[in-house]
């Protein structure tokens, strides 16, 4: 049983007196073997088993099929706008119960989406790797010169996930803004779904701070893309991610 | 057995080799020091294990096939079989990064620890991750304590169920071990850490160590710290606090995911040593450190290495 190896990848000594002076020695490198086969501890295997053939099963639960890859990408990418549109609709379907005023836009960071979904079979498991963090759906209502703050943030940083915008970004500059149909307009108001992370001041979002209005969801975002998924896929529908050139850049 | 003892000879022929090389105790001396009067105190530690239970699949680009909860407390327990004195520490964030939080919320990952042996933790920023009440909720798991002198729960939930310090007895070796939190603002939604407030860690540090040192006559100082490493902006880290330091022996690390080869030595505002040591993180490593105390003398003797936990062969 002592045939597990373990590597010890190096070994420092040092000697010293207690309030003297230390005196480290030379560095060597030693290893100790470590066996695959039995270097589980069996006690803490069967703790884990249960816990973990649960898990398992449900992470392989299938929420839908793909069309094609979706990967992350820069002005826009498949990815991004798969789950901003997705995001979009599921915030808007929450308000449409609480006649609220729907959201204009969805905008969210190249930097939480975590992997790339495959074609075919999504699963669970894989949402959970796109989106491990407990992050919210909040929706906050933006003057005009915030959200141009936003729209400088998007081409700032050549393009974010986003979903009800598109622009031309030229030179670092947001150009031929569009809300939806509208041109942007820097003396109204727009309504934004994100996260609570970025409406917080996340990866230096600062436009989102002292917002006209703040409304959490009090949903978390992959539990709402969970379900989109979930309900497409009961109507025989499969996710079709794509780019649509709703941010080009020069 | 025959290769455990072929270890152990190597080890210490290693040993004895290192000592003679740098003549401050000769090879006769240390064997005196090692065999008459010292105590040996093996430390173990991880830092930001970040729920990971199961080891990384054999296609993961980064670490194929390495750490896993059931091989380190093989690993583990086949040292505390070797070695008298065992202290299983952990610097934070035990919390956040597989299913297994998701799911379970931590429970799993404290059962484990407790059932290792954990001695203490430190509480890790994504500790907080679900909240207070996910941390609050899950302690029932945890037979262990959860350390950290300066963030002050007193107006929270978490009122009364941590503590600054944990002293242990080993042998008659008196070990202070205390906890360090980093600073939550900016890292931690508020909504998250809630009144928890933090307190200037070298202060609390300071405040500790010499209640340890003067009043409960603590041999051996360890700090579970879960300030980082060190940063190249103006932000305390373990270095700057090893530097600022007294009466401290030892800094057990986290929150950088930094991969010491080995602890790093620096002195203290006295110009006494500290010693630093962190094992980057996911239960990759675990980390050794082995200490022979000489009450008689004072004298300490601090070796370190890490371990890497995997299934790598090794054909020596």
């Amino acid at each position: 049983m002592f045939k597990k190896s373990l590597i010890v990848t190096a070994l420092i000594t040092q000697l010293f007196a207690c309030q003297s002076s230390v005196k480290v020695s030379s560095i060597q490198p030693s290893s100790i073997q470590i066996n695959a086969n039995s270097a589980e501890d069996e006690a803490i295997k069967n703790l884990i088993e249960p816990y973990k053939s649960v898990l398992d099963n449900e992470m392989n639960e299938v929420l839908v099929k793909s069309s094609a890859e979706a990967v992350k990408g820069q002005p826009e990418s498949s990815l991004g706008n798969l789950i901003a549109d997705i995001t979009l609709h599921q915030c808007n379907q929450i308000l449409q119960k609480k006649n609220l005023p729907l959201a204009d836009i969805c905008m969210l960071n190249n930097g939480g989406l975590r992997t790339s979904l495959p074609q075919g079979n999504i699963t669970v498991g894989k949402i959970f790797e796109l989106m491990p963090f407990e992050n919210d759906m909040v929706v906050l209502t933006l003057s005009g010169s915030k959200t141009r703050g936003l729209m400088n943030y998007i081409a700032k940083s050549n393009g974010q996930p986003v979903s009800g915008l598109s622009m031309n970004i030229i030179n670092e500059k947001p150009k031929q803004v569009m809300i939806g149909e509208q041109e942007f307009d820097s003396l109204k108001t727009y309504r934004i779904v994100t996260t609570d992370y970025l409406a917080s001041g996340g990866d230096k979002m600062r436009f989102f701070s002292e917002p006209i209005s703040y409304q959490p969801l009090n949903t978390k975002l992959r539990d709402a893309i969970m379900n989109y998924m979930r309900a497409e896929n009961n109507k025989g529908n499969m996710l079709n991610p794509k780019t649509d050139g709703r941010i080009k850049s020069n | 057995m025959e290769e455990l003892k072929a270890t152990n000879y190597r080890r210490e022929f290693l040993k004895t080799s290192i000592y003679s090389s740098i003549g401050i105790i000769g090879l006769g001396s240390k064997e005196v020091f090692a065999k008459k009067h010292a105590t040996k105190i093996t430390i173990l530690h991880t830092n930001d294990v970040h729920s990971h239970i199961d080891p990384f699949p054999d296609n993961d680009p980064k670490y194929p096939g390495l750490g896993g909860a059931a091989r380190r407390a093989a690993l583990i327990k086949k040292i505390r079989a070797e070695e008298q004195n065992v202290l299983l520490l952990d610097a934070g964030d035990i919390y956040q990064g597989t299913y297994y939080f998701n799911k379970y919320g931590g429970e799993l990952e404290l059962k484990i620890m407790s059932q290792m042996g954990y001695d203490a933790a430190a509480i890790g920023n994504h500790d907080f991750d679900n909240g207070l009440e996910g941390i609050v909720s899950k302690l029932e798991f945890a037979n262990f304590p959860l350390l950290c002198a300066n963030y002050d729960f007193s107006d929270t939930i978490m009122n009364g169920k941590t503590s600054a310090y944990k002293i242990f007895d080993k042998e008659g070796v008196k070990i202070g071990v205390f906890g360090l939190g980093i600073e939550l603002e900016g890292l931690v939604g508020k909504k998250y850490y809630g009144e928890t407030r933090y307190l200037d860690p070298m202060q609390k540090a300071a405040e500790t160590a010499i209640h340890l040192k003067k009043e409960k006559k603590c041999d051996v100082i360890i700090c579970l710290s879960h300030l980082g490493f060190k940063y190249a902006e103006k932000k305390i880290s373990d270095v700057e606090f090893a530097a600022q330091s007294r009466f401290v022996d030892l800094i057990i690390g986290g929150h950088t995911h930094t991969f010491l080869d080995k602890p790093l030595v620096s002195k203290n505002r006295d110009g006494a040593p500290v010693c630093i040591a962190q094992v980057g993180w996911a239960g990759i490593k675990l980390g050794r450190i082995d200490l022979y105390l000489d009450k008689h003398t004072g004298k300490k003797v601090i070796e370190g290495s890490a371990s890497t936990i995997s299934k790598i062969y090794d054909f020596v």
